[in-house]
């Protein structure tokens, strides 16, 4: 199961700036153990931010993100209150997403 | 500040039940197509292609683009990128790097208010090129930077062993 994520975001003017953290091992499938076995590929393959609702950024994402990837972004036009939502996917089906308030 | 981290706290409890229902079958497939990335992309390890299904071959370079990367990155694995293009009407980034194994990193579609503006973390295999894509307006632009890297991100190398403080000099 996914871990938690954290997200945060703040406010200058109308643009609010959100920065968000996943916990995610990214594993590109072209590395081996210790004992040569190939480590299978485990990335993320989406994500999305919606603003009260509504999709802002749509991310389509391979592996060469790194490990516990990090993300900022912008979003125009908010005011304090306003709800944020991050979520991703990855390519074994599993996914996660937070939400906060602008402040 | 506390109050925050709780309601992180139950986001994620909320979350993980949601998750228990995604591993039932609900697994998103086929999500690449939506936005002009063809599904394979992902796994091409041919640059050229992918640059051309991107738009990128055709595209002419602008100053509108700004990449924000370092110019020498010690650890391959953890290198920071903030793209922001300021053409106007741009409508999403795609990063790639030219040398990796999967050249294509990432692609972003703003839309909505989303500012054509983003910064992450990447893995470079070894020093090379990062080019960026920016389709605004049907058009599409394109910006490059070199990057040196020390230490590459993507290979199979033990990290303990090369993480070690190096005892010559």
């Amino acid at each position: 199961m996914a871990e938690a994520m954290k997200i945060r975001a703040d406010l200058s003017g109308t643009v609010a700036k959100v920065k968000c953290l996943i916990n995610h091992p990214m594993e590109t499938g072209l590395r081996k153990d210790k004992a040569g076995q190939v480590i299978p590929a485990h990335y993320i393959t989406q994500v999305n931010a919606m603003l009260n609702g509504v999709v802002v950024l749509d991310g389509q994402v391979g592996s060469g993100i790194s490990k516990n990837p990090f993300l900022v972004f912008w979003v125009q036009g908010t005011k304090p209150g306003d709800k944020i939502q991050v979520s991703w996917f990855d390519n074994m089906g599993d996914k996660n997403s937070a939400e906060t308030q602008i402040a | 500040m506390n109050k925050t981290r709780r309601k992180l706290i139950l986001g994620a409890g909320a979350a993980g039940t949601i998750t228990l229902a995604t591993l039932a079958g609900l697994a998103p497939a086929g999500s690449a197509q939506a936005i002009g990335l063809k599904a394979t992309d992902l796994g091409i390890n041919d640059f050229d292609t992918v640059m051309n299904d991107i738009g990128g071959l055709q595209a002419q370079s602008s100053n509108g683009i700004s990449i924000l990367v370092p110019d020498i990155a010690e650890q391959g694995a953890f290198v920071p990128i903030e793209v922001y293009s300021q053409i106007p009407g741009s409508e999403s980034i795609a990063i790639l790097v030219e040398n990796n194994a999967i050249p294509v990193v990432a692609k972003f579609e703003f839309k909505n208010g989303g500012v054509a503006r983003i910064a992450t973390r990447i893995k470079l295999a070894g020093s090379s090129p990062i080019h960026v894509v920016v389709r605004a307006g049907g058009q599409h632009y394109r910006a490059t930077k070199s990057v040196k890297a020390v230490i590459g991100g993507c290979g199979d190398e033990d990290f303990s062993t090369t993480m070690k403080p190096k005892s010559t000099t």
